[in-house]
């Protein structure tokens, strides 16, 4: 494993995935270490994919839906809130920081809202280090 | 905003598991589902003319490609999304006898359509191909170097994923019926009822109230509504294809868009009838003052009827129009409704004192001009700054103090009129008969204003009328007819389309725990006869939330099953070569 910074972002079809698709258009540049995993809805989201990608070398996980009371599927980002919160509980029981794992809402429209949440996430990495998993995954 | 969610539980719970339908054949595809095919994947690389090609090295990135085990096909285009360039893929697939495919380019939220329907002509299904963004995603916003190696990163974790691809299903089921089941009692039932029979189609009109009490239903809008009422039901009476059911309810509602059963309780018994779609037109209605109330203190509705009889006397009117943001359920037309009757008064009796009390002139479009016209006829205007009082003793008093000059104001009345409060009494058991959610002000609530309005989260089931929300007379017109044109629409397809990215149950692993009928915004899964959860694949829109919810993983949705979605993460982790 390298020791590049690697994020995975599950995005929303509807909400995150499509604002990522519009900074895109309109050249709003990020941190190319985010890797972007499409869902349907983020509600699709189980702990798992998130402690997985965290097994296999993330250094942080986010899970971006669409804004509240605005669900394409009426409630699938409030299930995708309840996953991430629970992500977060396991991650520190084994010692790991529950800010390397984040729910974030995004509208469609909101091109800059995508790149900030990268910003976001690269900046907490930044501060944390390199997953500690990192060490022990080859 | 206040999120408002419906999660179904206690006797609605209840009410959907009990019913027992027939398992769907063949519906356990989706078990071995980490199972490689050992398809071989073609990868076609687009240049975009240059805004991918620009930034990507896009010969370093086919070379990754090509290096990957899985892929047996690379190719670097110009535009695969072109004619051109979708007959030279179809070529390649034929020819090199790929059997899935990945396109590097575009989002697939604006070209997954033409590449699921090139996989169709190709003979493939549709599902079996994926859409690697390095457009938007990488090349529009990475530097060079960056985005050079995040392509390749970005092609191999998606080819990993489309190595997992299963075959989706998809249907096209025809309907077994073309008939429209209107229900509701009101202005915007008659008029949803009259556009679809206008377009040919049956109508079914379930009237709950009977329309023999027409006059009654519309005696708070504005004369030419009532009027518009009649005709529009003289026309529905004289009209072949639309049968009416008066005084009837809809008590038992499922099926699916295109074959729906609906069991009415008429005056003459229970009938059975089936409907391809159904326009839920209902019209709340105001509320009844409380029987204690002061006489002198009357609703809109009422001074409505009190001019309608035309025998008004009373010579000092003040009216309080309350604030639209008020909790109470109220009507969006207040004010309009307020200087409409300040009018008709005015007709009547022109030596009317009429004094409109509101703190928010909401006069929409053209009611603008009601409401210079009422100034000038010297209806007087107050915006009131604090709380307007009403002095009981004796002659009727109001007391408001004016926000513009400050002055203390004591208005002697003989009547005082205040805006209508709106309910839909029966929304609930409506609601729950027709699966729709209603939200915490009591109207039903539509499940995308913005993109499809009119339409619910049952699909097939249609929504206009004041009881989806506050509306103006205007806009339940535009409503019911938006209603039926999206019932039209739907009636008039040759089929269903069904399936695609649909989630399907094992029932090997089902422990039967209902959380995903629970959980579920459609109520698409059901229990089936052999006491296992299945979902039933005309109603799932293929959101997953019971997949990712699903303690037993008896749950998995096509294009986005739990292996192919590691697999893709784990690869856009360790991916990119060096």
């Amino acid at each position: 494993m390298s020791d590049r910074m690697r994020i995975v972002g599950f995005c929303c079809s509807h909400g995150a995935y499509s604002s990522a698709d519009l900074a895109g258009v309109m050249r709003i540049s990020y941190s190319p270490s985010v890797m972007i995993i499409r869902v349907p809805c983020a509600g699709r989201i189980d702990v798992l994919h998130i402690l997985r990608a965290f097994r296999d070398g993330a250094d942080a996980v986010f899970v971006a839906g669409c804004l509240e009371g605005n669900c394409h599927f009426e409630y699938g980002n409030f299930e995708a809130r309840k996953m991430v919160e629970h992500a977060k509980r396991l991650l520190s029981d084994i010692g790991i920081e529950a800010e390397r794992v984040e729910m974030f809402n995004v509208a469609s429209n909101q091109a800059w809202r995508f790149p900030e949440i990268v910003g976001e996430m690269v900046s907490r990495v930044d501060k944390l280090g390199l997953s500690p998993l990192k060490k022990v995954i080859k | 905003m206040t999120p408002e969610v419906h999660l179904r539980k206690g006797d609605e719970l209840i009410s959907l598991v009990t019913s027992t339908r027939p398992a769907r054949p063949g519906s356990r595809r989706l078990r071995s589902v980490a199972e490689d095919k050992g398809d071989r994947i073609g990868v076609f690389i687009c240049r975009c003319g240059g805004a991918v090609s620009r930034t990507v090295d896009v010969d370093s990135v086919a070379a990754h490609a090509a290096s990957l085990n899985s892929v047996a096909f690379v190719k670097v285009m110009e535009f695969p999304c072109s004619a051109g360039g979708r007959a030279e893929i179809l070529e390649d697939i034929r020819e090199k006898n790929l059997g899935r495919f990945v396109v590097a380019g575009c989002s697939p939220r604006t070209h997954e359509k033409i590449f699921r329907a090139l996989a169709a002509k190709a003979g493939l299904n549709q599902s079996m191909f994926e859409i690697a963004n390095i457009r938007e995603q990488c090349a529009f916003v990475h530097v060079p170097s960056e985005a050079t190696a995040k392509a390749k990163v970005l092609i191999e974790s998606t080819a990993s994923k489309c190595n997992l691809l299963l075959p989706a299903p998809y249907e096209q089921i025809p309907l077994s019926s073309r008939k429209a089941l209107v229900v509701g009692s009101g202005l915007s039932a008659v008029v949803a009822a009259s556009h679809v029979s206008d377009q040919g189609f049956g109508v079914i009109l379930v009237d709950p109230r009977g329309t023999s009490n027409e006059g009654e239903a519309n005696s708070i809008k504005a004369g030419e509504s009532v009027e518009l009422f009649d005709k529009t039901l003289q026309r529905l009476k004289s009209n072949p294809l639309v049968r009416m059911l008066s005084g009837s309810k809809v008590i038992e509602f499922e099926g699916h868009p295109g074959d729906f059963r609906a069991l009415i309780q008429t005056p003459d018994g229970e009938e059975d009838i089936r409907c391809g779609a159904a326009i839920l037109a209902f019209d709340a209605s105001p509320t009844h003052a409380a029987e204690d109330r002061d006489r002198r203190e009357i609703t809109q509705a009422e001074f409505g009827s009190l001019l309608g009889s035309r025998v008004v006397k009373m010579e000092n009117i003040v009216m309080i129009v309350s604030d639209n943001s008020s909790e109470e359920t109220v009507g969006r037309g207040n004010y309009v409704d307020a200087v409409a009757s300040s009018l008709r008064l005015k007709e009547l009796l022109p030596s009317a004192d009429v004094t409109i009390i509101g703190s928010e002139a909401r006069m929409y479009g053209l009611h603008e001009l009601d409401h210079i016209r009422a100034q000038e006829r010297g209806v007087r205007f107050i915006r009131p700054k604090g709380e307007v009082d009403i002095k009981h003793e004796g002659g009727l008093r109001v007391l408001v103090t004016d926000a513009s000059s400050d002055a203390a104001l004591s208005l002697p009345a003989d009547l005082v009129v205040r805006s209508d409060v709106l309910r839909f009494e029966d929304a609930k058991k409506v609601a729950s008969v027709f699966k729709i959610p209603i939200n915490a002000r009591g109207f039903f609530v539509e499940s995308e204003v913005r993109l499809e309005p009119g339409s619910t989260l049952n699909r097939g089931v249609f929504l206009c009328g004041s009881a989806a929300g506050p509306r103006l007379v205007s806009e339940e017109l535009l409503g019911a007819s938006t209603a039926a044109s999206q019932a039209v629409s739907l009636l008039a397809s040759p089929f269903i389309e069904a399936g695609g990215t649909v989630a399907e149950v094992d029932p090997e692993k089902c422990s039967v725990c209902l959380n995903c009928i629970r959980i579920c915004p459609y109520t698409a899964p059901f229990i089936n006869e052999e006491s296992k959860a299945e979902i039933d694949i005309q109603t799932c829109q293929g959101c997953g939330i019971c997949v990712g919810i699903c303690p037993s993983k008896a749950i998995q949705m096509y294009g986005y099953t739990d292996a192919q979605l590691f697999s893709q993460a784990s690869a856009s982790l360790r991916g990119g070569g060096t």
